[in-house]
């Protein structure tokens, strides 16, 4: 790079990108102060409240077009809920096993296929688009699905070799992709990906659990926010449960702010706003509401799988309500 | 072969380190065929054109530096075989080509080099005997690598640079405390503490039995198998009775990445209010010198800011 105006503090701040993975505006500021007093050289000292949103701009342009030389990408997407913006390194050809990075072991990738499985196929149906997964829901999918893999010709990721983890792995695995920033936990202890997981996975999901012959009017599985044309996995739906219609909260106001009426400009339904994608479709149930009342609190997936049921979305949530003890403790 | 031919040689642009395995394991099977008549083979079943301005040769370093990268990551050992094997496939002759290449974009880009790990030492008379007689040449390199950190120091601050957050920022701070404090145990030492002593200090600090996230058996393990620390296992002679002599020694890594200078720091940081004679114990204990102060100043920082680092990474 005979880039002139490629400094050591390019090179820092790719680093300080490199080592958290994702990094907004606000977490920025005092790294780029530090760089910029690193520049300096000298006793004077740049404030973080003095890095402008320009200087980061240009930061992170530097620093995306020089990793893309080595098929890394920064690239940006704003939190569904809290509408911040991030930005996040990403390595631009992998598969999700890699994606997600090479701490974890054979057992633990697949475990964690089997848990996106579960966020975008068995959480995901026109009638309930969880796209999250409860914790007891995760914890169920520990051991490998004997019979799906035998259907399942595709056996990149379920080698006959797999072998069930036990309940603490599961959790272990769990807490690191909260902490290592590629899961977000609700308060209802829903897992769903974070800003950092569906930037990287983006193509791969789209690729992964979309059908690209479908029809425009058939459902899919993956969406897309019609006003940010983001993923959407935390959002709110048309009242049809075939249209594939979905906007952000965050993005909902500015949507209808430029249309004469709220009707889905895909099937024409009036827009209700209190559908929704994510695991609202599961808490904001009548089911869900009445078991909370009652005290169960989330204890249960149980309480989930229950009002999964009641509004028939799951497509097969009975057949694996057989007791999880078993399932998690007799392995090895 | 013409060399301008080989510049020629594409690179399948869009294959990662991750896809091109299982066609590796397949080279691995003929190893044993000639390199020549690979090369030839490999010459005629690919004839696309690198991208304008990125030669054949940069795309390979290329992919050698995504290989160093993501070994760093879980501080796999970055080794001269699993560059061969994973990165330059069937083009092994052309490793120092590369490798100097990819050396240029780590330091030009991403403010990094690799850095050969020091050669295994013979800890054992027996061992050293056993050198002795079988009369081999000594390997000139141990064609292990770790990624390291080429900021200016003034860079090297936890601001910038914080533990990687795999698996989370809070272990791995941990980790590089625990590991940096064991391998300066090692090295006071003079670099050898039986298992017992080891146990004993553990116990002092209420680590015997578990390090914040995890057992301590298992953090050993792990420092084992990332080469910062090795365990030996000495049986007693045959035919004497006798406990095995468990005993813990310096490994590579640490040589490297945390350094006599890591160990200095570390111990200068635990003592806090630091004088002369300190000093000069410190230094006999490590077996060195002492130094100016100037250089001193230089080596705490540089020493602190190298750990960092070597975190982010």
């Amino acid at each position: 790079m005979g880039d002139s105006r490629y400094t050591p503090g390019n090179r820092a701040f790719l680093q300080a990108i490199l080592a958290r993975g994702t990094i907004t505006f606000e977490e920025a500021r005092p790294v780029l102060a530090e760089i910029f007093t690193a520049d300096r050289g000298d006793d004077s000292e740049v404030r973080a409240d003095q890095v402008t949103q320009e200087e980061f701009n240009d930061y992170i342009d530097v620093a995306s077009e020089a990793a893309s030389l080595f098929d890394y990408e920064i690239r940006s997407t704003v939190h569904q809920v809290t509408k911040q913006r991030i930005y996040a390194l990403v390595n631009t050809t992998s598969d999700p096993q890699t994606q997600l990075a090479t701490t974890y072991s054979p057992d633990e990738l697949s475990f964690i296929k089997r848990v996106l499985d579960g966020m975008f196929e068995k959480y995901n149906s026109p009638r309930m688009e969880v796209l999250a997964i409860a914790e007891m829901q995760a914890i169920k999918l520990a051991r490998p699905d004997r019979r799906q893999s035998q259907v399942d010709a595709d056996a990149q990721t379920q080698t006959p070799g797999d072998k069930a983890l036990k309940h603490s792995e599961v959790e272990n695995v769990l807490a690191s992709l909260v902490e290592g920033g590629w899961f977000e936990k609700s308060e209802e202890a829903y897992y769903s990906l974070s800003p950092r997981g569906l930037l990287e996975l983006r193509p791969w999901l789209v690729e992964t659990y979309n059908d690209p012959d479908a029809d425009p009017s058939e459902w899919q599985r993956i969406k897309f926010c019609e006003a940010c044309k983001d993923i959407v996995t935390i959002g709110l739906r048309c009242v049809e449960p075939n249209c594939n219609f979905r906007l952000h909260d965050i993005c909902e106001d500015a949507f209808w702010r430029t249309r004469r009426e709220k009707k889905c400009p895909k099937c024409s339904n009036a827009w209700s706003g209190e559908k929704y994608t994510g695991e609202r479709a599961v808490t904001m149930t009548e089911a869900f509401q009445r078991g909370r009342r009652r005290g169960g609190g989330w204890q249960g997936s149980t309480l989930a799988d229950e009002a999964i049921r009641e509004e028939g979305g799951g497509e097969d949530a009975e057949e694996d309500a057989d007791d999880p003890e078993e399932n998690i403790y007799d392995d090895e | 072969m013409p060399p301008s031919q080989r510049r020629r040689r594409p690179v399948e642009d869009e294959e990662s380190e991750e896809d091109a395995r299982p066609r590796q394991r397949r080279n691995q099977g003929d190893s044993d065929a000639e390199p020549e008549e690979e090369e030839e083979a490999s010459e005629d079943e690919m004839d696309v054109d690198a991208r304008p301005g990125q030669s054949a040769d940069d795309q390979l370093a290329k992919k050698l530096v995504r290989y160093a990268i993501s070994c760093e990551y879980s501080r796999t050992v970055i080794r001269r075989d699993g560059i061969r094997e994973r990165v330059l496939g069937n083009q092994g002759r052309s490793f120092k080509r590369i490798f100097a290449l990819a050396q240029i974009q780590l330091k030009d880009v991403w403010g990094m080099e690799l850095r050969e790990l020091p050669v295994k030492e013979k800890m054992t008379l027996q061992e050293k005997r056993q050198a002795m007689k079988s009369n081999s040449q000594p390997k000139l390199g141990s064609g292990a690598y770790i990624l390291s950190s080429t900021l200016p120091k003034a860079y090297r601050t936890a601001t910038i640079l914080p533990p990687s957050k795999t698996p989370s920022a809070d272990d791995e701070a941990t980790y590089a405390a625990f590991y940096t404090m064991v391998i300066s145990m090692i090295w006071l030492n003079s670099g050898e503490l039986s298992d017992q002593k080891l146990k004993r200090y553990l116990t002092r600090l209420n680590a015997d039995q578990n390090v914040s996230m995890d057992k301590t058996e298992i953090i050993l393990k792990r420092m084992e198998n990332q080469r910062y620390v090795i365990k030996k296992t000495d049986r007693p002679p045959v035919g004497q009775d006798g406990d095995l002599m468990i005993s813990w020694h310096v490994g590579p890594r640490a040589k490297e990445e945390v350094g006599l200078d890591g160990v200095m720091g570390m111990v200068r940081e635990v003592y806090g209010e630091w004088n002369p004679d300190l000093e000069k114990k410190l230094c006999s204990s490590l077996n060195i010198k002492e130094r100016t102060a100037e250089e001193e100043d230089e080596v705490v920082e540089e020493d602190v800011s190298r750990r960092q680092t070597m975190d982010a990474e």
